[in-house]
């Protein structure tokens, strides 16, 4: 049932993939931490993307069991998908959610794109000169969770 | 291995015979003293040909004839054959050996001639006695060579200036040295050659295929790939020269600050510059640690914080799954209620109810224990563990961003200070004639320092972007080569060729990132030992990247490679030799081979020179050293006398030109002919 446990792969954009190599080699971020990130901004934001290209991969089991439990509440609140947890057990059902997990992931980096990176992103890659990703990272989130959704 | 002693007779410049006594045990330096010209490297030179023959070492050109008798001698016997011999006693694992090389010379009509005769290795049982008879087979000498000290690893162990000034470097030549290191040491040399043969192989082939073909379609993509190729190499050439700028650029200004500090007030504001810039640094560390501690906070709480009003729904969802299950009690619950006799919701004594005792074996009996209760717990927990610490969570976030934002307007504040004080000094110096053109060449030196900083970084940008469409454009040639039916099975073997290629180095990769990692490992914990306290924080790592470069890693994970002194670099090169040095004698605390170094601590500071001379006797059971005047001064010799490892001392004196000797010292006696 805790299917994340299981070594499926989920792919990052080749759109992105040089925002995710740059924050892992520079700033040690892992793949799988920084598309969590994305992934709930893109949930909470209703921002899917359908991948063009695939990039960057890593094994859902990276994950460790906080993180498997916000994947497992993305997925089990999807309009779409969602309020099934008995599916978990079905491997099309798996393999659904897992191509939902990677268009909210993608959706979320275009935010960040937008919103975080701006003029830093050049659409191939982040500004290596500049090294306070990560604290802009948890400025704009912090910044979100305060805010009044209306 | 332990090097006991050298005798020379006619080598080089040591006219005669003339003898070392290498310190061993305790008190495991031995110094060779001399000043430029006097021997030392001659000494060096004598260890690596007594010991494997070798007639030339690295620094030399390698096409050139190195002369190994002695002038004097011949010059005396000429037009007669005159030997030079140098004999190198050694132990290795219990047993003693002596190695005894010669090299035959005549002069004739001012021309020398030199040949080397055979060598001999004599093994000497615990009694001094030598065996019968001693080896002369050339093939067999160097095999037992190769079992003690394997020639291919001996420049790890055994290396003069030019090595550490190589590896000091932050150009091509480094990565080749680490690279070779790294080959030498898992003797993966073969697998490395396999890889060069498949690229030279598959290059023939397809230029041959191309050929034959006459495709228009793939020639010019091949076209395109060779001219990116090209433009590729043209850049990294580029990289290559702005580096070497940058570093004599740095050595500039260093020079033209001390000059300017010759000057009292400007000296008085340099030291304020210099005060301030400290208290700057002691900020912009804390930045640093800041900003980890938000990375920490961001990575492990980021998520929930963005999903945190999200998981009331799940919640609810969830529990109502656990209620539409039934399993109300878990599993441990009841076996608990019905090993204790007590139920464990309610404390109710179960031998005194029956009834209650009957409700609960029923309710074990017909347990169901869902598959979805272990996913279920793992959710909920986590959440609820969210909830009980989003507070707080939150509240530190708040904080840190708070305090980066402060330490960030405390920079800014410090920038400007400095920026003060620079133009105060350049004030002082335009007051004074002499010091204006110092002055404006400094400034100059540095936009230039600023400027070569910002076109390596674009070049090494373009070169990765320039790599990237090459691979594009490989991958292009190959589906145009694949979907050519004539070329089918030309497309077939290329392939072939590429992927055993690919395999071999993913072989090879494997290898040698796990000796990179343990290199790095080793490497920084030499490193923190040696370097100065003031700068042990400076550096975090050194890192040996994938690319075989040595990368310098700060405080704050920025990598300084470009950035530190010459001097810290030498520090850098020196644990990385060691390191080396360490793997290779299979990572034992001791390092169980000689260290035998050359003028090593030319460019090194005072500070940094002290804890050498201090930490590397514990890292190696023999430290032998080649020092110069500049290197060994009163204050270096005192530091080796306080050691208590100092064990012989040697003297090179110059009689006459062509003519050193080897005098040896008593511990007590002065040595260091400058202050």
């Amino acid at each position: 049932m805790d299917f994340l446990m299981e070594q499926a792969s989920l792919f990052t954009s080749k759109e992105y993939e040089e925002i995710y190599f740059h924050l892992n080699s520079k700033h040690d971020i892992k793949y799988h931490d920084l598309f969590l990130l994305c992934a709930s901004i893109g949930f909470k934001k209703n921002q899917k993307k359908k991948l063009d290209e695939r990039g960057r991969e890593f094994r859902t089991n990276f994950f460790n069991s906080r993180q498997r439990a916000a994947v497992y509440s993305i997925i089990i609140n999807d309009p779409d998908i969602g309020k099934n947890i008995e599916a978990f057990d079905n491997s099309e059902f798996r393999l659904k959610a897992r191509k939902r997990l990677e268009e909210y992931a993608e959706g979320g980096m275009d935010l960040l794109v937008k919103e975080v990176f701006g003029q830093r992103w050049d659409g191939n890659k982040l500004d290596p000169t500049y090294h306070e990703y990560e604290v802009d990272l948890l400025g704009y989130i912090y910044a979100d969770s305060n805010e009044v959704p209306f | 291995m332990k090097l006991l002693n050298i005798s020379l007779n006619n080598f080089r410049q040591f006219y005669g015979n003339q003898k070392i006594e290498f310190a061993t045990g305790k008190q495991n330096i031995t110094i060779i003293f001399g000043e430029n010209g006097k021997g030392k490297t001659g000494i060096f030179r004598a260890l690596m040909f007594g010991l494997y023959g070798s007639t030339h070492i690295q620094q030399d050109n390698q096409k050139e004839v190195i002369h190994l008798v002695n002038f004097i001698a011949l010059d005396e016997n000429e037009n007669m054959p005159v030997e030079a011999t140098v004999e190198v006693a050694f132990e290795s694992n219990g047993i003693n050996y002596q190695i005894k090389r010669t090299v035959q010379g005549i002069k004739t009509n001012e021309k020398i001639t030199e040949r080397i005769l055979n060598a001999e290795l004599s093994i000497i049982d615990e009694h001094g006695n030598y065996s019968a008879d001693p080896i002369k087979d050339p093939l067999e000498i160097k095999n037992l060579m190769n079992d003690i000290l394997h020639e291919n690893i001996k420049d790890f162990f055994l290396f003069d200036a030019e090595k550490i000034e190589t590896l000091a470097k932050t150009d091509a030549t480094v990565k080749a040295e680490v690279k070779t290191g790294i080959v030498k040491l898992l003797q993966i040399d073969k697998l490395d050659e396999a890889i060069q043969l498949l690229k030279r192989l598959y290059s023939s082939e397809k230029k041959r295929v191309l050929q034959s073909s006459q495709n228009l379609d793939l020639n010019r993509k091949e076209n395109e790939i060779e001219a990116l190729g090209n433009e590729i190499s043209n850049f990294e050439e580029r990289i290559v020269l702005k580096e070497e700028n940058k570093i004599s650029c740095e050595r500039e200004i260093i020079d033209i600050k001390e000059r300017l500090a010759e000057n009292e007030e400007v000296r008085q504001i340099q030291e304020k510059y210099e005060h301030e810039k400290e208290m700057r640094d002691q900020e912009k560390k804390l930045a640093g640690s800041k900003k980890e501690e938000m990375k920490r906070l961001l990575l492990q709480n980021g998520f929930h914080l963005v999903l945190k009003d999200t998981y009331l729904y799940v919640k609810s969802y969830l529990e109502q799954i656990l209620v539409d299950q039934r399993d109300l009690i878990p599993f441990e619950v009841i076996e608990k209620s019905l090993n204790d006799f007590v139920c464990a919701c309610c404390s109710s004594d179960l031998r005194e109810n029956p009834e209650y005792l009957r409700h609960i074996q029923q309710l074990k009996n017909n347990f169901k224990r869902s598959e979805l209760t272990p996913l279920i717990s793992l959710i909920t927990s986590s959440i609820h563990d969210f909830g009980l610490e989003e507070e707080e969570i939150v509240s530190k976030i708040n904080k840190n961003l708070k305090e980066f934002r402060d330490i960030k307007t405390n920079i800014d504040e410090f920038n400007k200070q400095l920026q003060q004080y620079k133009d105060e000094i350049n004030d002082k110096a335009k007051e004074q004639e002499n010091l204006k053109h110092l002055e404006a060449s400094l400034k100059a030196k540095e936009q230039l320092l600023l400027n070569l900083g910002i076109e390596i970084e674009g070049l090494k940008n373009q070169v990765k972007d320039k790599e990237k469409n090459k691979e594009a454009l490989d991958k292009e040639f190959s589906r145009l080569l694949r979907a050519n039916e004539s070329l089918k099975v030309d497309s077939k073997v290329l392939k072939y060729m590429d992927d055993l290629k690919e395999q071999f180095e993913t072989v090879f990769k494997e290898y040698s990132d796990e000796m990179r990692f343990k290199l790095t490992t080793e490497a920084t914990a030499i490193f923190k030992e040696l370097i100065d306290r003031k700068d042990k924080n400076l550096i975090n790592q050194i890192n040996i990247n994938d690319k075989y470069e040595i990368d310098i890693i700060g405080w704050d994970q920025i990598n300084i490679t470009q950035d530190i002194s010459q001097g810290q670099r030498q520090v850098v090169a020196l644990s990385f030799i060691t390191a080396l040095a360490k793997v290779a004698s299979g990572g034992s605390e001791d390092i169980n081979f000689p260290l035998f170094m050359d003028t090593p601590f030319g460019r090194i500071s005072g500070n940094n020179r002290d804890h050498l001379i201090d930490h590397i006797p514990n890292l190696t059971s023999q430290w032998i050293l080649l020092l110069t005047d500049t290197e060994l001064s009163k204050t270096e010799e005192m530091r080796f006398k306080s050691t208590n490892k100092l064990g012989k001392w040697y003297k090179l004196e110059q009689i006459t030109t062509g003519h050193s000797k080897i005098v040896p010292m008593a511990i007590n006696d002065a040595i260091a002919t400058r202050g």
